[in-house]
């Protein structure tokens, strides 16, 4: 073998230790590489389905919406877990279902500061891809999609949300739509903001032995949206929720016997009701006193937005329970019904006609 | 004879009982420009109809408040004239009035 003489030696040297960092290199990055997408270390994505209707009337809808907003908020707020909403299964936005999940996902970015822990997959459904970067939720989940809102059913959907009871951005919403008659307009801010005032004073406080305690985190949100010749108004709050609020509102303005009274009256040899029970009560409170107290006149302005409207519709969802006040020429309706799942805060939709005889002025 | 426009001299969107409520409350309407008014001992017109709407809260307070605030019905009867072309409005301002005056 032929000698090398010292200055190779130093070079032969040289290159092997060379040769030997970066083979140690390649062994650190494949290393690493292997750690990243390993099952046992890394934290897979979790994939949630949507549902296939956003919906919160039909029982079953309800359920599945409910079920995965809990999925959202457990994996999110409580596990502290990645998440990837899927949209490939969803086919229809309805404004209760749409407006209660934009208000929760609202109200997750206050409570973690950002909504970096949720992403979501472009809807297949063109409609629903459309609503969904109309109402902004898409750019909220940072969501690529490149879907532009063009549909006339789409872009009439109108968003105004807050804390307090400012009202100019609703009445700026319900005073720009030109087919919407002036007194409808009025009568739909007379709801609205009273639904407003009522979050503020009474939707987000906790109450134990008779002691109120304000919560953080206050909120509303509202959607209008014209749909088949019908104005769809939704209002929601993620408070404590009616049927908790109410026995502690009722004390307050002096009509506790009174609402025991009609709650018999309507619901005889009954022991406990239910949260659709206390709100269809509670509406019957207000309208045989509509004298005396000054104050807790609210629930009945939601239902004044329907006065001498035919065909118009009240739905009021809290917690557990719905009411439902239907008008139909001078014919009215009412039922309650109950869910198995709460929604944790109430939502109040309003449906009227945008063309009839005697609101069209 | 005097001319207090709410939806020019106060809000075009007024809502809320209070001044924790929210900025254009019936409490802030009732202190700010209702009882000056009164003060004033000047006959005076309310327009009101010049605003998005009106939610019982606000109409209350703001109305019914003054009975509240100690002036009399007589009073207000006396110097403050209601316009509306929705009669029901003025009949409901009227029933808060009365209301608070039988409390």
């Amino acid at each position: 073998m032929k000698r090398l003489s010292s200055v190779q030696r130093i070079a032969w040297i040289r290159l092997s230790q060379q040769r030997e960092r970066k083979h140690l290199t390649r062994l650190k990055k494949k290393a690493l590489s292997r750690k990243q997408y390993s099952p046992t270390t890394v934290n897979p994505l979790n994939y949630i389905q949507a549902p296939k209707v956003f919906s919160l009337r039909e029982k079953v809808l309800h359920k599945k919406l409910i079920q995965f907003i809990v999925k959202i908020k457990t994996s999110v707020l409580k596990n502290k877990q990645r998440i990837k909403i899927d949209f490939s299964q969803t086919e229809q936005m309805v404004v209760c279902g749409s407006l209660y999940f934009f208000a929760e996902l609202e109200n997750i970015k206050k409570e973690l500061g950002s909504l970096n822990l949720i992403s979501c997959t472009c809807p297949k459904n063109e409609t629903v891809a459309q609503v969904l970067q109309h109402l902004g939720i898409l750019t909220m989940l940072k969501c690529r999609c490149s879907v532009k809102p063009e549909r006339d059913d789409v872009i009439n959907w109108k968003v105004a949300f807050g804390e307090k009871t400012d009202a100019t951005k609703v009445g700026k919403i319900l005073e720009s739509q030109s087919d919407l008659p002036t007194v409808k307009a009025k009568k739909l801010y007379r709801g609205v903001s009273e639904a407003m005032t009522n979050v503020s004073q009474h939707a987000y406080i906790e109450i134990e032995n008779g002691i109120e305690t304000p919560l953080d985190n206050k909120g509303w949100w509202m959607f209008y949206r014209e749909e088949n010749e019908r104005i769809i108004v939704a209002f929601c709050d993620l408070g404590v929720g009616i049927p908790i609020t109410l026995p502690y509102t009722m004390k307050k303005n002096h009509e506790e016997s009174l609402f025991q009274q009609v709650l018999q009256h309507i619901f005889p040899n009954r022991k406990k009701y239910s949260d659709g029970e206390l709100i269809h009560a509670a509406i019957e409170v207000k309208r045989s006193r509509t004298r005396h107290s000054h104050r807790g006149k609210g629930l009945l302005d939601m239902i004044k937005v329907l006065e001498n409207i035919p065909d118009g519709e009240l739905t009021i969802l809290s917690n557990r329970g719905m009411y439902e006040y239907k008008r139909y020429n001078s014919q009215v309706s009412e039922k309650h019904k109950n869910y198995k799942e709460s929604i944790s805060g109430t939502l109040i939709i309003w449906s009227l006609p945008l063309i009839n005889n005697l609101g069209n002025t | 004879m005097k001319m207090i426009d709410i939806g020019k001299d106060f809000s075009r969107y007024p809502a809320g009982r209070f001044t924790t409520d929210g900025p254009h409350n019936g409490e802030l309407f009732r202190n700010s420009i209702l009882i000056p008014a009164l003060n004033d001992e000047q006959q005076f017109t309310i327009e009101l109809d010049d605003t998005a709407g009106y939610g019982s809260s606000f109409l209350e307070e703001s109305f019914g408040g003054l009975i509240r605030q100690g002036i009399s019905l007589e009073k207000i009867k006396k110097l403050m004239t209601l316009h509306s072309d929705d009669e029901s409005l003025i009949e409901e301002i009227n029933d808060y009035m009365d209301e608070a005056e039988s409390e």
